[in-house]
This record gives C-alpha cells, sequence and structure tokens, in this order.
C-alpha cells in the first residue's frame, strides 16, 4: 500500500472497541438483569445486583481488558526485540514458567500466609524463561528454529515441574487443578486478585513503553540501532522486566494464555507500517479485544461450565501461527 | 420321604448359618460406620482405613480398635470374610474381582435422605443377623430427629445453600438436602432445580441472597484454588446474615447414619440463631 | 587536522586477538579505503571505531576519548553501515531512512523540522524519491543498500564508516555509490570504506590503508600502497596496472604462483 492506515485513527478504532467489549463482558452472567440496571448496579447500591456487578463481573471484565493488553503488548515487544515473528509469551514458554512460579506459591501455602507471594514468584518464574530466551538469541544460533525449540523446552520443563507440584500437593484435590493453570480461566476472579496482579501489569507496560523508540532501530539490527545510539543493555533490561512482569502477574491470576501475544501483533502489524515502536501500543488493545471477546464466548458457548479461555485462544490461534510457519519457512535463511 | 426331610434340614441349617455372618470385612466409609455400630464383638473382622480418618469419619475411636484395609481384592482375600460390605462407589473391578473368587458382596447404595438412612440402617440389620440391634437405633435415631424443627418449614424457612468447592451444590435427592430439611431450612440448590449434586454459578447465590452458606471443611487438606471462592468478597457479602460460612465438619454429612443427626443440630442451631422467633415459646 | 587518532589499540574475538598493537591516523575530509584479505581484521577495525567492539588502546574522536562520549553523540558523529543490511520487517523505505534521525529525536515526539529536511535530503541524494513508500523488504540489493546509505546521510554526522558497502552490486551500483562518496568527502565528510574490489579502491579513495593479519602493512596514496608487490604479499595475485585521465586503473590478472 502506498500510504500507511492512519495511526490515530487506528488507536481511536482499537480503544472504542475495546471499550464496548468491556461493557458487553460486564453484561453478560447467569444472573437474570437487564442491561440498563446491570450498568447502574455499578455506580448505585442495588442490592444483591451491585454485589453482583462490582464484585464478580467487574473484576472479571479489568482483568480480561488488562490481561489481554499484557499479553498483546509483551508479545509486540519480543517480537520486536528478537526481530522474530513466533516470538510470543506462551509459545516461549514464558506463561508456563510464570505458572510454576504461581503453583509453587499456592500448593505450598504460601501464598495463603503472605499473598504478595503469588506474583512475586509467578514473576520470578516469568523473568527466567525469558532471560533463558534471551541468552540463546544473542548467538548466531538465536534463528527461529532455535528460539521456538527452546520455548518448547522450557515451556515442557515447566509444564512438568508444575504436574509434579501438583500430583505431590497436600490436597487431592489439586491434580484436578492443572488444567486451569495450562490454559486459563477468568470465572469468578475478585477484586482481590485484581489488587494482586493490576500493579504489576501496569508498572511491565510503562517497562515496555519505554523501549517503543529502541525497538524501532532495532529493525536495522542490533548493530546499527547500537550505532544510532541505541543503548543495547537498557533496551534489554525493560523488555525482560516488563515481559516478565505483565506476564507474570497476568498468570498469577489466570492461569497461561496462549497465541494472544502472537496473534494480535501478526494482525495488526500491517496497520502501523511494521513499525516495532507504533505497533506496541496497537497490539496492546489488540490483545486486549481478543482476550475479552474469548472470554465472552467462552461464557456464551458453555453457560454452565468453566469453559478455559486457552481452548478458545488455542483454537484460533493454533492454525494461525501453523499458518505463520508454513509461510515464514519459505522465507527464513 | 428321609431325603426330602433331609434337604430340608439342610437348608434350614445353611440358612441359620447365613442368618449371621461369622466374619464380616467392610470395604466402604458408610458401611464402616454402620456395620460397626450393629455387628456383635468379633463379627467385624476390618474397616476401611478412611473410617480411622479423623476428618472424614465419626466414629474414629471405634474404627481403630479394627484392622484397617485399603478396599484391595487380595487384602480381603486373604481375611476369608464369609461377607464383604461395599459401597457403590467402591472400585468396580475390586467388586467384580471379589465376586468371582467366591466371596459374598452386598453393596449398599449412599443414602440421599433419611427414608435411605432407614433402609439401609434395616438392610445392616438383616445382614448381620441382628434386626433387633438394628431397630433400636432407628428407634433412637427418630426420637432425636423428631426434636428438631417443628416449628420451621415452608416458604418462611431460611434458605440456605451448599457450597462445594468449584462451585458446586447439594441439590434435590442428597443427603445434605434431607439434613437441611430436617433441620428447617429451604435448599438453594434444590429450589434451582438441581439432583445430586451440581453447578452453581457464584452470580446466582449471589443474586439470591441466602441467609447462610453451608460448606464442608476443606481447607484442613490442603490449599487449592478451588477453595479460594470461600473468600471470594461476592460470596461473603451476599450472605444475608453477614456471618460468613458455615462449616459442618465432613465426617457429619459423609456418610448417613446416626452421626448424621449431629449436622441436624448444627444446622437447625444455626437457624435459630439467625432467625427473629416468631411464635415460640422459648 | 586529525579526525580520529588510535593508538595501541588491540581487539580480541573471544580468545583470539584479531587486532594487535595498531596505530592509525584520519583526518576531516578523508575519503579512506580500507583493504585486506579475508580475516586482516577490516571489519573489527571498523566495528572498533564506531565503538562496537571493546579494545584496548586509545581511541580519540575530535581529541575526546570514544569510549567517554555518551551513546546518542557519538552517534551525532559516527553513521556506520554494517556489511549485512538487515532489515527485520517490512517498514516502508521513508521509515528506514527517518530511523537516520534516532540520535536527535526526543523519545516519542513526532519529527521536528530539522529531521524532516535531512530526510528529504538524503532520499533526494540518493535518488529514492520513488521508492518512498515501497517496503524494505521488497528491495533490490542495490536499492537496499542505496536505502541504507540515506539512513547514514539523514544521520547527518561527519564520519561515516561503511564496511563492504559495495558487495553484492552490479558495476553500475559499485561506481554510483564510489562516486556518492567521493562527492560527500569533497564536501567535508570523513569517508571510511572497506571493499574488495581492488579496482574500485584504486580509482576512487583518495588515501589506502592495507592490512594483512591485524596489522597495517601500508598506508597512503592508492599509487604508493597497491603496488605489485603489496598486493603479491598481502592477497597473493598479480595485478594489471594502468592510468587514465581520471585515475588509477587496476585488475587483478592470475594467482601468484602460476
Amino acid at each position: 500500500m502506498k500510504r500507511s492506515f492512519s495511526f490515530p485513527l487506528l488507536m481511536g478504532l482499537l480503544i472504542l472497541a475495546t471499550g464496548v467489549l468491556g461493557v458487553v463482558s460486564l453484561l453478560i452472567g447467569p444472573a437474570d438483569v437487564s442491561p440498563l440496571r446491570a450498568l447502574t448496579a455499578l455506580f448505585y447500591e442495588d442490592g444483591a445486583i451491585s454485589l453482583v456487578m462490582r464484585e464478580i463481573r467487574l473484576p472479571r471484565a479489568i482483568l480480561g481488558v488488562s490481561i489481554g493488553i499484557s499479553l498483546g503488548l509483551s508479545g509486540a515487544a519480543l517480537q520486536g526485540y528478537l526481530r522474530n515473528p513466533l516470538a510470543e509469551g506462551g509459545i516461549l514458554g514464558i506463561g508456563s514458567s510464570a505458572a510454576l512460579g504461581a503453583v509453587l506459591a499456592i500448593y505450598t501455602g504460601l501464598a495463603t500466609v503472605f499473598p504478595l507471594a503469588l506474583p512475586l514468584f509467578a514473576l520470578t518464574g516469568a523473568f527466567l524463561a525469558v532471560a533463558i530466551l534471551f541468552a540463546l538469541s544473542g548467538s548466531s544460533y538465536g534463528g527461529s528454529l532455535t528460539l521456538v525449540l527452546a520455548g518448547i523446552a522450557v515451556s515442557s520443563l515447566a509444564a512438568a515441574f508444575t504436574s509434579l507440584v501438583l500430583n505431590l500437593a497436600s490436597n487431592p484435590f489439586a491434580s484436578y487443578e492443572m488444567v486451569f493453570w495450562m490454559l486459563g480461566s477468568l470465572a469468578d476472579r475478585s477484586m482481590l486478585h485484581v489488587e494482586l496482579a493490576l500493579p504489576f501489569m501496569v508498572l511491565g507496560w510503562i517497562a515496555i513503553g519505554f523501549s517503543a523508540p529502541a525497538l524501532d532501530a532495532l529493525s536495522l539490527g542490533s548493530d546499527t540501532a547500537a550505532s544510532l545510539g541505541v543503548k543495547l543493555s537498557r533496551v534489554r533490561t525493560l523488555v525482560i522486566m516488563g515481559a516478565a512482569a505483565s506476564i507474570g502477574a497476568a498468570t498469577a491470576v489466570a492461569g497461561s494464555i496462549s497465541f494472544v501475544g502472537l496473534v494480535a501483533p501478526h494482525m495488526l502489524r500491517p496497520f502501523v507500517g511494521s513499525r516495532p515502536g507504533r505497533l506496541l501500543p496497537a497490539s496492546a488493545f489488540g490483545g486486549a479485544i481478543l482476550l475479552t471477546a474469548a472470554d465472552i464466548v467462552s461464557r456464551l458457548v458453555a453457560p454452565d461450565r468453566d469453559l478455559k479461555l486457552g481452548v478458545v485462544t488455542a483454537l484460533v490461534g493454533a492454525p494461525f501461527f501453523l499458518w505463520l510457519v508454513f509461510r515464514s519457512d519459505r522465507k527464513l535463511p | 420321604m428321609i431325603r426330602i426331610i433331609a434337604t430340608l434340614l439342610f437348608a434350614v441349617a445353611a440358612s441359620c448359618a447365613a442368618a449371621s455372618p461369622a466374619r464380616v470385612v467392610s470395604m466402604n466409609l458408610c458401611t464402616d460406620q454402620l456395620a460397626m455400630l450393629i455387628a456383635s464383638p468379633g463379627q467385624l473382622v476390618s474397616v476401611s482405613a478412611l473410617s480411622q480418618d479423623p476428618v472424614m469419619s465419626a466414629m474414629v475411636d471405634e474404627a481403630k480398635t479394627y484392622k484397617a484395609n485399603q478396599g484391595r481384592a487380595e487384602e480381603v482375600f486373604i481375611m476369608r470374610p464369609d461377607l464383604v460390605l461395599a459401597g457403590a462407589f467402591t472400585a468396580r473391578s475390586t467388586v467384580a474381582m471379589l465376586k468371582r473368587l467366591g466371596f459374598r458382596v452386598e453393596v449398599f447404595q449412599p443414602s440421599q435422605n433419611f427414608a435411605d438412612i432407614h433402609t439401609n440402617i434395616k438392610r445392616m440389620g438383616v445382614l448381620l443377623g441382628h434386626e433387633d440391634r438394628a431397630s433400636k437405633l432407628l428407634v433412637s435415631f427418630d426420637r432425636e430427629l423428631a426434636k428438631f424443627a417443628s416449628d420451621s418449614s415452608g416458604p418462611n424457612a431460611p434458605l440456605a445453600a451448599a457450597y462445594y468447592p468449584g462451585g458446586r451444590t447439594s441439590g434435590k435427592k442428597t443427603l445434605m438436602n434431607g439434613i437441611m430439611e430436617a433441620a428447617g431450612w429451604r435448599n438453594f440448590g434444590a429450589e434451582l432445580g438441581i439432583t445430586g449434586i451440581g453447578n452453581m454459578p457464584l452470580e446466582l447465590l449471589v443474586m439470591n441472597r441466602p441467609d447462610a452458606v453451608i460448606n464442608a471443611e476443606n481447607d484442613a487438606l490442603g490449599p487449592v484454588l478451588a477453595n479460594e471462592n470461600f473468600r471470594h468478597p461476592a460470596l461473603l457479602g451476599a450472605i444475608k446474615s453477614g456471618m460468613g460460612l458455615f462449616t459442618i465438619p465432613n465426617r457429619f454429612e459423609l456418610c448417613g447414619g446416626p452421626f448424621t443427626i449431629e449436622a441436624v443440630r448444627a444446622l437447625d442451631g444455626l437457624r435459630q440463631k439467625i432467625s427473629v422467633p416468631v411464635g415460640r415459646s422459648q | 587536522m586529525t579526525l580520529l587518532d588510535i593508538s595501541n589499540l588491540s581487539v580480541s574475538l573471544g580468545r583470539r586477538s584479531v587486532i594487535r598493537d595498531l596505530n592509525l591516523s584520519i583526518g576531516k575530509g578523508e575519503f579512506i579505503g580500507l583493504l585486506g584479505p579475508n580475516g586482516a581484521g577490516k571489519s573489527t577495525l571498523m566495528r572498533a571505531m564506531a565503538s562496537l567492539a571493546p579494545a584496548s588502546g586509545s581511541i580519540l574522536l575530535n581529541g575526546n576519548a570514544l569510549a567517554a562520549i555518551p551513546e546518542r553523540e557519538r552517534a551525532r558523529m559516527i553513521a556506520y553501515i554494517p556489511q549485512n543490511h538487515e532489515i527485520a520487517w517490512p517498514i516502508s523505505v521513508e521509515d528506514v531512512v527517518s530511523l537516520g534521525r534516532a540520535p536527535y529525536r526526543v523519545p516519542f515526539a513526532p519529527l521536528s523540522g530539522t529531521d524532516r529536511n535531512a530526510i528529504e535530503q538524503a532520499i533526494m541524494e540518493m535518488d529514492l524519491a520513488a521508492l518512498r513508500h515501497r517496503p524494505a523488504t521488497k528491495l533490490s540489493g542495490g536499492e537496499v543498500a542505496r536505502v541504507t546509505l540515506a539512513r547514514a546521510l539523514a544521520q547527518e554526522t561527519g564520519l561515516i564508516i561503511a564496511d563492504e558497502p559495495a558487495a553484492g552490486l552490479d558495476p553500475a551500483h559499485q561506481i554510483s555509490m564510489m562516486r556518492v562518496f567521493a562527492g560527500l568527502a569533497e564536501r567535508g565528510r570523513t569517508i571510511i570504506v572497506s571493499l574488495h574490489d581492488l579496482g574500485l579502491a584504486a580509482r576512487w579513495c583518495d588515501r589506502i590503508v592495507l592490512m594483512n593479519n591485524g596489522d597495517i602493512v601500508a598506508d597512503g596514496s592508492p599509487q604508493n600502497v597497491l603496488t605489485a608487490e603489496h598486493i603479491a604479499s598481502v592477497y597473493g595475485v598479480r595485478v594489471y596496472t594502468g592510468e587514465d585521465e581520471n585515475g588509477l586503473i587496476l585488475a587483478p590478472t592470475d594467482l601468484m604462483d602460476t
């Protein structure tokens, strides 16, 4: 295309769509309440309806949007930094590692005593995974294949340890919760979860945001970027910390959700002229739209069962990923 | 003629022997407890290991005087019982194996209401050859039960919901339902139309603002995500009495038996605590 | 006047010592061809000059220690064009050239008037106006080379270091590129390019630095450095030397031992 899509227009549309879906998310639930009454009950006392809206639906909507932002933003940042379109928190095992951290915090009873242990452990797990992947990407072997293989290895290892912890947990029902950690869910999340996760997610967003100009320069390779005055170590720290914080906190309260961070940047890249810096906010809201839509779909398709978010995102994301691999396979060196 | 008399005598002798088995092994928590109450000394040879668990069993001290079994065919085989008691959820393969090996296995269905408790106690009495003991047990059971909730029933009764990990509840045809009714409560799960144990969305529970939410003690087993809902602000905020969750010890609601009365007693006490006394002389 | 003063430079890649105790002085406005066989240390020397490789010894830029100059300030003084013109995403040619303004831009602020001027000028200079909106991944080798050079031009630096900019280009593009460099040098910029094509270097550069095994073997005018003896000992090839009114003509003819 000759002229690229207007960036302010794009952002306006994305933010609007996010807002609309957020409101729709607030209106879906087993309780039979008219939309108008539901929304008013958020602001004005209306007995049990207010309780449902403020304590059940509102945290779910907030988490849907903020976790979507975290996944989309970190996916775009990882792809920009690694200069690799297959990079994404779920595929690279960052989500699984965060889940391992969270599982360690919960099932050892630590999180009951010290609630902040949950997001902190999850962050640490995520951080270790990102650090491993970045270490691999620095070498000349850091091409797509190596990265994805490393991601599979990290992911499998984390999942194996998570199963182990769950199997050995004191409560026998812990084993059944593996599905939550692997596929993710927003069911019955409360404002307590929002309070635990949102601050860390926001910190992650800010860190990633500061890396935007550097990611643009990195399109030309790390040598050129350095010669343009980019402090490579600073960018690496910002992206690692930002991705770890946002993915870690998100996983701590909702389990590991894959593919959102892969699909969102890909769909929006053509609309921002492939510029990594502009892709960050676009992909953030793209992720929010995808995840909130997935949560809405999971509630509409199976209202009385807890259809895991990861099922919906995988049904969309996995075929998409396959298509990507086949497409890039013909172009990659 | 002599052959007929001999056959008859043999049949009578055989049925007398069957009337009171000498070695009984129980493989299920619920049959364990009923058997312990009805068997004569030395008749019951082994009970399942679960009945020695203080969280699950209402008769721990008694159970400890018996040999424990893990519910496996080999163990039972070695004990050479003439009657094996199992529950409906005892591993089918084990039950099938024991039958194939020639053992007499009697399977008990879980009690879903007080009528079932009656049936199971009577049947246990017949199987163990102690119908008189069973009858005595039933008489005192009924007497105890009659003490409760004569003043509360129908739409005036307060609303309770049972809440289990994972957002599940007891609907109609469950023991918990029977306990709630006997204690003078309406059961939200039954009103939702659920039969057996089913899903109860948190939102519906909150919208209907129950007077009490009842669960069994789950934290005792260790932390799991499924228990987080018990601390959900929406749930706690919805309970009209503002009292928080009411916990019934597992051991009183897992199996149907005389000890079930304890659960009724606890719930009745709760009801009296929270409801405004209307027309009661006390 | 000396722009770059290099003394006792030693650079190692891992455990291998690539450059040992190298001394070099570069003046303003010079067009230098850095020559030498594969593995001589040309790329490493250039990266050290661009402050991209850790080095011991001293490199002074305008009298100041290179390592002490903050990154952004240094980026306004030295532009570096690596051998591998990688462009990871299909960004437009105009966006690639704009990236040359990175050292001047306030983060998240839009392009300033000065920025736009520099970008326009670079695009015109490299004849890229028609390709302005073309995604960079859809360019031919020659076009990519022009775009990369345009980016370096937009950076408005006094020194441009280019590692094998002529590699893979057809003769017309090779000559155009050398012309551009020569023009820039005439207008006061300092250019250092590494080349494998002896003919190009001989004809266009005003100074040749010949390297072998991490040392400078000869340094001076093309006529003085690119002698048959030097070329034979460093490259192991015979060469035919000619001259016309525009400069030296050099063509390798055969391997030494035949």
